[in-house]
């Protein structure tokens, strides 16, 4: 166990670690309270697609929701889906394949053309 | 998963304007909402409590939302769609008379098709069965983790003259033959199709007092007026 960590530390550097997860906890797309999340999306013209899995507690599908509803309120077209999975947020490595197509077909029907049905 | 032929599907597709933004709830694989796109090119969304559905859905590319609908339309304002549709949705909700107030806030008009449980064949059935389920729904109902509301043209009728709505429109049909039934529909329809509104006038006059039961009364007979004076034919 000691000689796996000792490894890691060689190859990886922890500060990257660091680094990353200060990104993501600093990442506000309120921008410090200073608009509300439907006014993050004001200038926004895409087409959305959301996915949570309903057992993740460190994203949970609350704020996905939340995230949804500010899209709504500027009438952009958007889709939501809460995966069902057991395995929390480690999920999206595990349950890839659901979340693959998923996102696959979502691009298809971005494609030039569309989707036949 | 119906085997039935889907003829409120070709009753909404002609009813909606095109171009008209549209909420399907309970949409399902999203089957009416892509004919609806197709034929009447209309901004449509839906909203469907399973995943398989969605992912369906999202494979089609319409935008599908999955929430349980028992839990209102919080995330749209008033008057966001043109219409609002629950075909064969309605008998699934844990709580109609909520769900039928939010989408007509959402929506100016609401459509919903649903299959007549009064329907004389299945009067008949419980008579000599005792069995109250539908053709196409296992007999274990208790097995299923949804309860399931039984929905006749008139309860519905009732539930629409209670909260003070407005019919715009009906259509009732038989199982095999075509046109409408337009007599006895509570025990002849099989399948029924309301269009409803928000009546303004009576929500202003709901207020409790004696007169309250005599104007719904009044306005209801004058609907019915409406109704048989712009109702075009569907066959």
């Amino acid at each position: 166990m000691r000689h796996k960590g000792q490894a890691f530390t060689k190859r990886f550097d922890a500060n990257a670690y660091l680094y990353v997860t200060k990104a993501i906890d600093y990442f506000d797309l309120t921008n410090g309270g200073t608009r509300t999340l439907a006014q993050a999306f004001v200038t926004a013209k895409s087409k959305f697609l959301v996915l949570s899995y309903s057992s993740d507690w460190l994203y949970p599908p609350q704020e996905s929701k939340t995230l949804v509803q500010a899209l709504k309120a500027n009438h952009l077209q958007v889709s939501y889906c809460n995966i069902k999975s057991d395995y929390g947020h480690d999920a999206f490595l595990l349950e890839a394949a659901t979340q693959n197509e998923i996102i696959g077909n979502f691009l298809k029907t971005l494609a030039p053309g569309g989707v036949s049905r | 998963m119906n085997v039935k032929p889907l003829v409120d599907h070709d009753w909404i597709s002609r009813l909606i304007p095109p171009g008209s933004r549209v909420l399907d709830l309970g949409c399902g694989t999203g089957t009416l909402l892509a004919k609806l796109e197709h034929e009447k090119g209309v901004q449509g969304s839906g909203i469907e409590i399973s995943q398989d559905c969605i992912q369906a859905c999202i494979a089609k590319g319409l935008p599908a939302i999955q929430a349980d609908i028992d839990e209102g339309l919080k995330d749209y304002p008033d008057d966001a769609f043109d219409f609002v549709i629950l075909c064969r949705t309605l008998h699934l909700v844990h709580r109609p008379a909520y769900v039928l107030s939010e989408a007509l806030r959402v929506g100016k008009h609401v459509i919903i098709s649903f299959e007549n449980e009064a329907h004389w064949k299945n009067r008949v059935r419980f008579l000599f069965s005792g069995e109250i389920s539908l053709d196409n729904e296992p007999h274990d109902v208790l097995e299923q983790d949804h309860s399931r509301n039984y929905l006749t043209v008139k309860r519905l009728e009732t539930l629409v003259q209670r909260m003070g709505i407005k019919i715009e429109r009906r259509y009732f049909t038989r199982i095999l033959h075509a046109g409408e039934v337009l007599f006895l529909p509570n025990a002849r329809a099989w399948l029924a199709l309301f269009v409803l509104t928000r009546n303004d006038a009576l929500i202003a006059t709901s207020t409790a007092n004696k007169n309250d039961f005599e104007t719904k009364k009044s306005e209801n007979i004058i609907n019915k007026k409406c109704f048989t004076s712009i109702k075009p034919r569907l066959t």
